[in-house]
């Protein structure tokens, strides 16, 4: 009995101490919620990371926009000889700690893309608290600095509107997709580039290219507005889209929003050099006409529909070459494809797989599938 | 770990035996003399003024004695039916025609249906002091006893914890022979048993064990039976007494025996198979074996539609699992794991906090402290000042500290919250033991995070599953899975659609 | 001590569970890449027969537990040694489990607090456990968490499959037969790891059907596995998940529902700790009730209390060991299926 006693005694005096600890308790207001990360080069060899947290004392209060639009967030930025040495000098300048389970965008310099960042990402895995659906932008034009501290016009950070923006436009890489393209068999990946025009003293980003990676994981070269939408679907990569084509049967522009859109590939590999044929598929609804015709009556639409798949065609064509004679690099993932489905043969091609596929036969065959076209037929009739 | 003995807590013995006066005489019979009975019982009441005695003369001399408590009984008809017929109307000879009180009795003289004789002393003390009138004559050693009871009762109401939408809205009072009637009448079946005992050295309390022959658990039972004649007290004043005395783990926060004040919730556990204790001087009956899953039935469930009732049961178990485990879960998810909460709420919650002085964990603490402390002010309160507390209360405590940023404005919203999930809670007893037990996680998910608050809900699983009620496990019909009983508790279908009865459980 | 069948379903269920997500993923993914599907599938089978091997031979001797069939089975001596030797197994299971636990909250989710803190909460549980007949308690536990695991294990599979990319699995069965075969080994040896029947079959009344039960809930906690696995490939790629600790924690945060549910890996984690918190827990009772069976001693609370010191000053001594290095697969191999083949077949001949 009196054992029993001194041993729960003991126990309760034990566990006593243990509660006097919270020794991992953090205040949701002791931490800076980092919403984007940018990777900047600094000099001396040195990267500059910079974080956007957001401001917590103006949020939530009933104050209607006082003078102008206050700005509602901070930039940290440190400089350091990897992110977590950087971090450790940011931590040095603040009041806070610092948590990035919450971070939407990883903004990535164009100089230190094209030296190579793939190494930089590994913090951005390993810790526990991170999150790896942050998506990852190169930024053109400004450093990843300038980005995160220009106030966008309607959003409340600029990393925000750049997460929703990569959402409208069909494309983007999150940071464990990005993990998994780049240990794929052929490893060329493709990035979604933030690119910044100057507009009267105030920043303007535009995203409509798209930055090519090469076996490095080097920034090798871009491709704007209908390459990149050609090259992306292509690869496989686009969600949707949409696309506006010069229509020579009525004799004006048509403009189709695809919905669901999706790539075949068909390997040959006899003989030495393999073949392939691509074919691409979309389906969606006219979303403007400007020409006389009736996207209502079946006939038209299948004819303007042959002449929409035949332009199409012939922009994957020219990319399709741009890309295979001038940068020879697979950024469409052919290699992939038969590194799954051939192994065996692909231990020949493996090695210079780069020639071959600059001598590669590739054909396109585009087929969209345009169920719809709105609420009326013609549209308002253009007098000739 | 059943106690079976209670150690009366008095040291003073106000047994009988120890009354002032001549030891031996209250266990003795009464004499032929009735002088002398007349002597011995007026020095057992002295300085009891509420007990009369009223003699009879005939013919000059003492010759009937009668003794009653005054307030117990009913005057009125105890002269129509006993001093009439002794003064006027019979014994048209004097007394001596009629030999005895007892062949009194037999002839059929009183028109009184209960009544008996009693020889020894003692218990005729203790029969005055019930409510019974005792009539002595001379040249007889016994006392003729009629049970001629009215006492002031309540007036069956509706009780107010357990106030249903629909249904029958009748509730037991205090008296005995009411509740066991309000039973009676819903199970008129002579399979219905009612076994009394009584309890309590001094209180000496009428209890009654009700239970349907052949539906019962027969061992559940008899471990009761034993169990209540295991309690050796002095008083026993409420249901409580006889709970505490008998649950099998009086430490634990959860209840292992419900209690109820409806009569038509005791009928249909009767119906069920479970033993039902009825106790003089208490409106609330104890329901023996009980299970986790009673406390979150209502009444109503079987009162109202089968479609609706199953809507509400999930709302119900979700508010009464957020009564349990919603502050421990703010306060963890906080402080220790904000990647969980989406962004904009997470910077609402820390802007929020921007002002406010106190860590999260001591501001939930304190604001839940201030809610229970409301809550008990609220039952004490008389009723004309009660809104006036609440609306201070409300707006005081809730609006004024968040104003003045002493406060922070998620923890009011929490509490608020908190406190009303705990109202969904049916049975008011049950609720005891969630909100102790909020305070326990509480602590343990601010000091340890998530694997605080795992151990301990693992800890309160681990003792709601061990503990027994009347060796049926308190955590069945879901931990030893009866699979019929656990969907019967799930959801509620039309009484059609079951054709055979729920069992014990 | 009575147990149902149902309840000795979902303990296994609870402990394939756990023993993967702490320890088998890992190491597998490593080994197998993307052919992890094959291992699983061979482990499997492996794990099957293993586990079925082990309630033929506890049904034979229906009311005793290994301890004392043991001793019928083999002679005296080398029943009594090979029953130490399954304490010391189930022992050393509990503290590789117990020190795996710690060092999973302690790295990922409260850094700070000292690591006997941990440990001491743990042990008192199990304790409290064990205070009075432990392994009904437990059983009865687990009916309640083996849904709920159920239900955290299996639905974050789904919620994540529009990022999945199929063909990631590919290229089916390369020239790596060496690395499959290694990765069967390592699953095998924790989804095989139901030697605790042995033991506690004794306590259950009713053993009809018995074998459909247990083997239902080995090839229900494989099929998760596989799953998961087999998931976290079509995420991640081979190479990626061959690199991760914890590969099921990484899925898990990958998945955001509506944008607003995100960081599911807390939910699971949960989840898992009540899981484990049950394996440890019979682990131990099994192991003081073993000994108390071996050395006739009468109280078991006094074993487990002085169980419950050694289990915490072995893990006050470790330092921070990669439990891998202690984790042989023979080791399993023997305990798992070599002594219940052996048990049985001399039980088999000594009954005809």
């Amino acid at each position: 009995m009196l054992v029993r006693v001194t041993i729960l005694i003991l126990l309760l005096t034990l566990m006593a101490t243990g509660l006097t600890g919270c020794w991992d308790l953090t205040e949701p207001n002791q931490l800076f919620y980092i919403m984007g990360s940018g990777i900047d080069k600094s000099d001396d060899g040195k990267i500059e990371l910079s974080l956007q947290v957001p401001l917590p004392n103006q949020q939530g209060s009933n104050q209607g926009k006082g003078g102008g639009n206050p700005k509602q967030f901070v930039v940290v930025s440190g400089k350091g000889k990897n992110i977590f040495d950087a971090a450790s000098h940011i931590v040095e300048k603040s009041s806070r700690k610092l948590f990035g389970g919450h971070r939407f965008v990883v903004v990535i310099n164009e100089e230190v893309a094209k030296q190579g960042f793939t190494q930089w990402l590994d913090e951005l895995i390993r810790h526990p608290d991170n999150n790896t659906r942050a998506r990852l932008f190169i930024v053109k034009g400004i450093t990843a600095k300038g980005f995160l501290e220009t106030q966008y016009k309607v959003e409340k950070y600029s990393s925000l509107s750049a997460y929703q923006a990569s959402t409208l436009i069909g494309y983007n890489n999150l940071l464990y997709e990005f993990q998994r393209d780049i240990n794929n068999p052929v490893n060329y990946t493709i990035l979604p580039v933030i690119e910044s025009v100057t507009n009267n003293k105030e920043y303007e980003y535009k995203m409509h290219s798209i930055a090519i990676l090469n076996k490095e994981h080097k920034l090798m070269t871009y491709m704007k507005d209908r390459e990149a939408t050609s090259a992306l679907w292509a690869a496989g990569k686009l969600h949707h889209t949409f696309i506006t084509h010069y229509i020579s049967q009525g004799d004006g522009t048509i403009s189709v929003d695809l919905r669901k859109i999706q790539r075949q590939v068909k390997l040959n590999i006899k003989g030495r050099v393999p073949s392939i044929h691509i074919k691409l598929s979309g389906k969606g609804i006219y979303t403007e006409n400007n020409t006389n015709l009736d996207l209502l009556s079946p006939s038209v639409k299948e004819s303007v529909t042959k002449e929409m798949s035949k332009r199409i065609q012939d922009d994957v064509r020219v990319v399709f070459d741009k890309v295979q004679k001038k940068y020879k690099s697979d950024i469409f993932g052919f290699g992939n494809e038969i590194a799954r489905k051939h192994p065996d043969k692909w231990n020949n091609f493996k090695k210079n797989w780069d020639e071959t596929f600059s001598k590669m036969d590739v054909t396109v065959e585009v087929n969209l599938s345009i169920q719809g076209g709105g609420l009326i037929g013609s549209g308002p009739k253009i007098a000739k | 770990m059943f106690r079976r003995l209670r150690k009366p807590k008095m040291s003073v013995d106000l047994s009988l035996k120890t009354l002032q006066g001549d030891q031996s005489n209250f266990n003795n019979s009464l004499t032929n003399n009735l002088q002398e009975n007349y002597h011995l019982l007026k020095q057992a009441f002295a300085m009891c003024s509420d007990v009369v005695f009223r003699e009879i003369s005939v013919q000059g001399q003492m010759k009937v004695l009668m003794i009653y408590t005054d307030g117990m009984v009913d005057a009125h008809a105890f002269e129509q039916t006993v001093l009439k017929p002794l003064l006027y109307d019979g014994l048209p000879q004097g007394l001596g025609k009629i030999n005895s009180l007892s062949q009194a009795c037999e002839l059929e003289y009183f028109s009184i249906l209960d009544t008996k004789t009693i020889t020894k002393t003692g218990e005729l003390i203790q029969t005055i002091l019930t409510g019974q009138i005792a009539i002595l004559v001379e040249h007889e050693a016994t006392a003729f006893v009629a049970n001629l009871k009215k006492m002031e009762k309540r007036a069956v109401e509706e009780p107010k914890l357990e106030a249903t939408i629909r249904g029958p809205r009748e509730g037991f009072t205090e008296s005995l022979r009411v509740n066991t009637s309000l039973i009676r009448k819903r199970i008129p079946s002579h399979k219905l048993k009612m076994e009394s005992f009584k309890i309590g050295k001094i209180t000496q309390t009428d209890l009654v064990v009700t239970y349907i022959e052949g539906i019962v658990n027969v061992s559940v039972l008899k471990e009761v039976k034993k169990r209540i004649g295991q309690i050796q007290t002095d008083e026993i004043l409420d249901s409580e007494f006889i709970e505490e005395c008998i649950e099998d783990v009086p430490f634990s926060p959860f209840p292992q025996i419900q209690n109820t004040e409806r009569p038509d919730i005791a009928a249909s556990c009767l119906l069920e198979g479970k033993i039902v204790i009825l106790m003089d001087t208490t409106p609330c009956v104890l329901i023996a074996p009980m299970t986790f899953w009673v406390g979150l039935q209502a009444a109503d469930d079987y009162y109202d539609r089968f479609l609706y009732v199953n809507a509400m049961r999930i709302v119900r178990f979700i508010f009464s699992m957020a009564a349990l485990f919603l502050p421990a879960f703010y306060v963890m998810l906080t402080t220790y794991h904000q990647g969980m909460i989406p962004q904009a709420l997470m910077i609402s919650i820390a802007s929020a906090r921007e002002n406010s002085p106190f860590p999260s964990a001591i501001e939930t603490v304190l604001m839940e402290l201030i809610f229970e402390g409301l809550q008990e002010a609220g039952l004490r309160l008389p009723n004309q000042i009660g809104p006036l507390v609440s609306i201070v209360g409300a707006l005081v405590i809730g609006e004024a500290a968040v104003q003045a940023g002493i406060i922070s404005a998620p923890i009011v919203i929490l509490v608020s919250a908190t406190g009303i999930a705990s109202y969904v809670i049916p049975r008011y007893s049950f609720g005891y033991a969630f909100r102790l037990l909020r305070f326990v996680l509480l602590i343990l998910a601010a000091s340890l995070g998530l694997f605080g608050m795992a151990v301990g809900v693992m800890a309160i699983l681990i003792h709601v599953v061990r503990i027994q009620s009347f060796g049926v496990p308190y955590f069945s019909p879901v931990a030893p899975r009866v699979w019929k009983q656990m969907i019967d508790m799930i959801a509620r279908v039309p009484r059609w659609m079951t054709n055979s009865r729920r069992s014990n459980g | 001590m009575n147990i149902s069948k149902s309840q000795m379903f979902w303990m296994i269920f609870i402990s394939e569970i756990v023993l993967l997500t702490y320890f088998a993923l890992g190491p597998a993914l490593k080994q197998a890449r993307q052919d992890i599907w094959i291992s699983f599938i061979f482990a499997s089978v492996g794990a099957i027969v293993g586990t079925f091997l082990m309630i033929k031979v506890s049904l034979l001797y229906p009311n005793q537990s290994i301890i004392q069939y043991c001793q019928t089975i083999l002679g005296k001596f080398l029943g009594k040694m090979v029953a130490f030797s399954y304490i010391c197994f189930w022992f050393f299971i509990s503290i590789v489990l117990l020190r795996a636990q710690a060092d999973f909250i302690s790295m990922n989710l409260l850094n700070k607090t000292p690591l006997f803190i941990i440990v001491l909460l743990v042990i008192v549980l199990i304790i409290y456990v064990n205070w009075q007949s432990g392994i009904t308690t437990i059983a009865r536990c687990s009916e309640v968490i083996g849904p709920l695991l159920f239900i955290a294990a299996f639905l974050p599979l789904f919620l994540n499959v529009t990022h999945m990319d199929l063909n990631q699995l590919l290229p089916i069965y390369t020239d790596n037969k060496r690395s499959i075969l290694s990765g069967t080994l390592i699953t095998f040896c924790f989804i095989g790891e139901t030697s605790m029947i042995m033991m506690v079959t004794a306590y259950i009344k009713d053993t009809k059907k018995l074998s459909a039960s247990i083997l239902g809930a080995v090839s229900l906690g494989t099929l998760w596995g596989g799953l998961m696995s087999v998931a976290v490939v079509l995420i991640f790629g081979p190479k990626a998940s061959a690199d991760m600790y914890h590969p099921q924690y990484m899925f898990m945060k990958s998945i955001s529902v509506l944008n607003f549910i995100q960081n599911f890996d807390l939910i699971i984690t949960f989840f898992t700790q009540f899981g484990i918190l049950i394996k440890l827990f019979y682990q131990f009772s099994i192991s003081s009730s073993g000994i108390s069976q071996l050395l006739n001693i009468k109280k078991q609370k006094n074993v487990s209390w002085v169980l419950a010191i050694i289990l915490f000053l072995c893990l006050m001594m470790t330092r921070d060991l990669n439990y891998q290095s202690f984790l042989k697969p023979w080791i399993f191999v023997v305990f798992n299926f070599a002594i219940p083949l052996l048990l049985w077949t001399v039980g088999k001949i000594r009954s005809n």
